[in-house]
């Protein structure tokens, strides 16, 4: 398992650094963004939105196995909100979360890890887990820190489809 | 038309005046903006052209400095568009080019009769050999920068581009018409239907252009003050909940990302308890911008490789 963060400054200070080492550029597609991680990871990263509203809380989640990472993403939700949950999935990986094969929030989405899978979900059972954080707790620092990656890369990615053209022109 | 055209370059102009301090391409199609307004207020459109022409000696010479500044106009449309498509600032045998374009047509220019101010000066002067020569090399000129143009802009595919490269195409060939019209009235012909064209084909092209150039800053006001909008609803319809938007970490967000942020903590919330209707609305109106704003295809499934290192 990765180090975790100990403290809001330092989950802020780690965070950063590791999306300063992704060198992502401003507007970056999902497809650039899944290559890098594909690539920082070592892994084939494969997104396929699956489940509806059954998922309840969980929103996405990451069956991890061997050279292989799955995102799964809740079908029935907005697009941009899949996006997000995809950030925050992506974000675990380069976080290098390991997950739990018996993470209570899978079980919630009906998804459950065979032998030699591990998975991690983002679910939304509090809406400040972004800074309200108790770092005793693995999990809560987990999803803190990928939510404040996923952020991170949405404020660097989220943009009009012609950047570069507006960016002149505009 | 002359006036419509002027209006918009001018608006257009003054709209993106900030982009002069931006450097590359940024500068370039601000000064391709001033330059053409610059052209077009030397037509008359503003001042009459008796009273403009009179403040230069009444001799027409604003007719030259309207091509002038239009050749300039164009040059740098020409040369923002390079730099887009190759990342390369204008090079020195284009900016010698370009002083050489002017020089050579400037010298007959002077060297014709050009009598007292006409308002159809190029038009009335037009079976002298002097005037065809000025006339042509400067058309011809806009032409091949319009040609330029639109290879240069091929591979662009905002829609706005359509009306430029339009544009383009409409200048291009008032260029070509203007030069057939003009060889034509110095061998003794007067084909007035060619010379009618012109005046719609170059100024239509112009507020083609003005068109497709105003859509990108007047897009993103629009976007921006929607998007604005957006997060104030939501942030007016979390008021009941714990929102934490505005620490110390999110001080530099886009208005793109302070609305985004916003509807993730209400859709996370909305995941375990039943939203408001007001919150409900407030997240469908932020829902529709925010789908224009993720940079992922309509359906979210794709994979990558990691890359195999040799």
């Amino acid at each position: 398992m990765s180090d975790l963060s100990r403290s809001a400054d330092e989950l802020r200070r780690r965070t950063a650094e590791v999306f300063g080492r992704l060198g992502l550029q401003r507007g970056a597609s999902l497809a650039a963004l899944l290559g890098v991680v594909a690539d920082v990871t070592g892994r084939r990263i494969a997104i396929d939105p699956v489940g509806g509203r059954e998922w309840e809380t969980v929103t996405g989640l990451v069956v991890l196995s061997e050279g292989e990472a799955r995102v799964l993403v809740r079908k029935s939700d907005p697009r941009w909100y899949q996006f997000h949950s995809v950030l925050h999935e992506l974000a675990h990986l380069v976080l290098e979360h390991t997950g739990c094969s018996s993470l209570p929030s899978g079980r919630r989405a009906g998804v459950s890890a065979r032998p030699g899978q591990t998975m991690l979900a983002r679910s939304t059972a509090r809406t400040d887990f972004e800074v309200v954080v108790d770092f005793d707790d693995a999990e809560a620092v987990q999803e803190a820190e990928a939510e404040k990656l996923s952020q991170l890369l949405a404020q660097t990615m989220l943009g009009p489809k012609h950047l570069a053209d507006e960016a002149v022109l505009g | 038309m002359e006036l419509a055209a002027f209006l918009a370059l001018a608006v257009l102009a003054v709209l993106r005046l900030p982009a002069l301090s931006r450097g590359g391409a940024g500068t370039l199609s601000e000064l391709a903006l001033l330059t053409g307004a610059g052209a077009l207020f030397m037509v008359g459109t503003v001042v009459p052209l008796p009273i403009l022409d009179g403040w230069f000696g009444g001799t027409n010479v604003v007719n030259l400095m309207q091509n002038v500044l239009a050749t300039l106009a164009i040059w740098f449309m020409t040369m923002t568009a390079k730099l887009m498509a190759t990342g390369g600032l204008p090079a020195r045998r284009e900016l010698l080019e370009l002083v050489g374009v002017i020089v050579s047509f400037s010298i007959p220019f002077f060297l014709m009769d050009r009598g007292d101010t006409h308002q159809q000066f190029i038009w009335a002067y037009a079976d002298d050999g002097w005037l065809w020569l000025y006339a042509s090399i400067y058309m011809g000129y806009v032409a091949y920068l319009m040609v330029r143009m639109l290879v240069a802009l091929r591979h662009r595919e905002a829609r706005p581009y359509m009306a430029v490269r339009l544009g383009a195409i409409f200048m291009g060939t008032a260029s070509v018409f203007e030069i057939i019209y003009l060889t034509a009235r110095v061998f003794g012909y007067a084909p007035e239907w060619l010379g009618d064209s012109f005046i719609p084909l170059f100024y239509g092209g112009i507020l083609l252009f003005a068109a497709g150039l105003g859509w990108f800053p007047l897009a993103r006001k629009a976007r921006d003050l929607a998007l604005t909008i957006a997060g104030s609803l939501l942030r007016r319809a979390s008021s009941g909940h714990q929102v934490i938007l505005d620490d110390e970490d999110h001080s530099t967000d886009s208005v793109a990302h302070r609305t985004y942020r916003l509807a993730v903590q209400l859709a996370d919330f909305g995941n375990t308890a039943e939203l408001t209707p007001s919150e409900q609305r407030s997240l469908r109106f932020a829902t529709r911008l925010l789908n224009l704003q993720v940079p992922a295809p309509q359906i979210i499934r794709m994979s990558a490789e990691p890359k195999v290192l040799a």
